[in-house]
């Protein structure tokens, strides 16, 4: 048998053995003509055979949350949080975290496990929640939303949906600013009145928003430094029906032209 | 090849985040024993006892936990060692234990229970790949233990080995290449 140490590297064989046996890692690769390769894809197979042990990750995870040293943990995610993690833990998958949103009890778990999922979700939370504030007049706790918006947006790493949402951010920001101001867009109803809602159903006057709940008597909002009650504020729907804002750059990042 | 655990689940674990602290113990623990399976093998057809040190493993991980610090190592390299420590203990103990009959050569050969064809060529092509393992360097086989039964990266098993990632990417080609060689020398068994 020759010395493999003394034959010189050769790059190419390197590379594509470190795509192989990531490939059999994964269960991913195919034997082709290779015995060796069936050989580690059997291997690797055999060493799964009845390891999905529910019981014993659910021990773990009692450990875990049960540890006496456990006792003040940093963020308050609350008992109940705790015993529905666990649940969903014990059984080796993570139900339903991965489409929590703020609010859900496993919320907790998501902002953990999927990090950067529920920064999105936690800036498009933030941003609803602001078009609300706005819609009822409450512009101080619309900005306060916004900025958290942005603190989130700070932490997204796609450049793509982080444009997406600081646009949906500056948009909001500018109607707060200036009441008036529309996006100079053509949308059913508008007539440049703000009173003029875009769903093309102009509010009663005296009310001034369609969606917050107030029992203010002031329809317009309460804070003094706002814009007039009742016709100064546009009433934006719920996002459902917002209408198409302008994008200064495209939702998705376009194709490259390979050449040739 | 599972993806890398993230360093905010780490620190938050480390911070005793019960949440957290259990998301960290899911996700490393199928490799660990996956690990633990490989290095130990089977023991009268099971993996009982390979299971068992995996779960002494998670343990482990979960009290050394609070002392972590992170110094630059991704965390599965602290994990890792504490796993190779209790395999070493486990097949001491076993050496220990089989001092009244001679040790296994190979790993265990499955029962004469008949099962699918398709079963027992698996079972076969495994038992195989387990023999010629064994017969590689010591590090060349943990090298590809790390990679492909725990299911780490390059870097990652750089980590724990003590090597450049690119050197264990050369060892781990070199030890294909022996398995290879060493898989073309072997006589064929004869079928059961």
């Amino acid at each position: 048998m020759s010395d493999v140490a003394d034959e010189p590297v050769d790059l190419a064989r390197v590379a594509a053995d470190d795509v192989l046996l990531s490939a059999v890692a994964r269960g991913a690769a195919t034997p082709g003509d290779d015995d060796v390769t069936a050989m580690l894809l059997a291997w690797r197979a055999d060493l799964d055979e009845g390891a999905d042990d529910v019981s014993r990750n659910a021990t773990l995870v009692g450990a875990a949350l049960a540890d006496g040293t456990a006792r003040r943990p940093r963020r308050r995610i609350g008992l109940a949080a705790a015993v529905v993690a666990a649940a969903a833990l014990a059984t080796g998958v993570l139900v339903g975290s991965d489409h929590a949103g703020p609010g859900d009890p496993l919320w907790p778990v998501t902002r953990v496990v999927h990090p950067q999922r529920s920064e999105v979700r936690a800036a498009e939370h933030a941003i609803s929640q602001a078009q609300v504030a706005t819609a009822g007049g409450d512009q101080e706790r619309a900005r306060r939303l916004l900025d958290q918006a942005r603190q989130h947006i700070a932490r997204i790493e796609d450049p793509a949906v982080a444009d997406r949402l600081t646009v949906d951010v500056t948009t909001l920001l500018q109607t707060l600013t200036d009441p008036l101001h529309l996006p100079p867009i053509a949308v059913p109803g508008l007539t440049g009145q703000p009173t003029a809602g875009p769903t093309g159903a102009p509010p009663p006057p005296g009310t001034g928003k369609s969606s917050a709940p107030s029992t203010k008597p002031s329809p317009g909002g309460a804070t003094p430094t706002g814009p007039p009650p009742g016709g100064g504020l546009l009433p934006l729907p719920l996002p459902t029906e917002l209408p198409p804002l302008p994008t200064l750059l495209p939702d998705l990042p376009l194709p490259p032209v390979l050449p040739g | 090849m599972t993806s890398a655990i993230p360093p905010e689940l780490v620190s938050r674990a480390v911070r005793r985040d019960p949440a957290a602290t259990a998301a960290l113990l899911t996700a490393l623990r199928p490799g660990l024993v996956r690990y633990c399976r490989a290095r130990l093998g089977p023991v009268s057809g099971a993996y009982a006892t390979a299971d068992d040190v995996a779960q002494e493993v998670c343990l482990a991980v979960l009290r050394a936990l609070p002392g972590y610090r992170d110094q630059g190592l991704p965390f599965t390299a602290f994990a890792y060692r504490i796993a190779a420590n209790k395999v070493a203990d486990a097949q001491r103990a076993a050496v220990r234990a089989a001092t009244a009959t001679p040790p296994d050569a190979l790993p265990d050969q499955a029962d004469g229970t008949p099962g699918p064809e398709q079963q027992a060529l698996s079972a076969d092509l495994a038992r195989r790949l387990s023999a010629l393992l064994a017969r590689l360097p010591e590090t060349q086989r943990d090298i590809v233990v790390l990679r492909v039964a725990a299911g780490l990266s390059a870097d990652e098993v750089a980590a724990i080995v003590g090597m450049t990632a690119a050197a264990v990417r050369v060892a781990q080609s070199r030890a294909l290449a022996r398995l290879r060689t060493l898989a073309g020398e072997s006589l064929p068994e004869v079928a059961a």
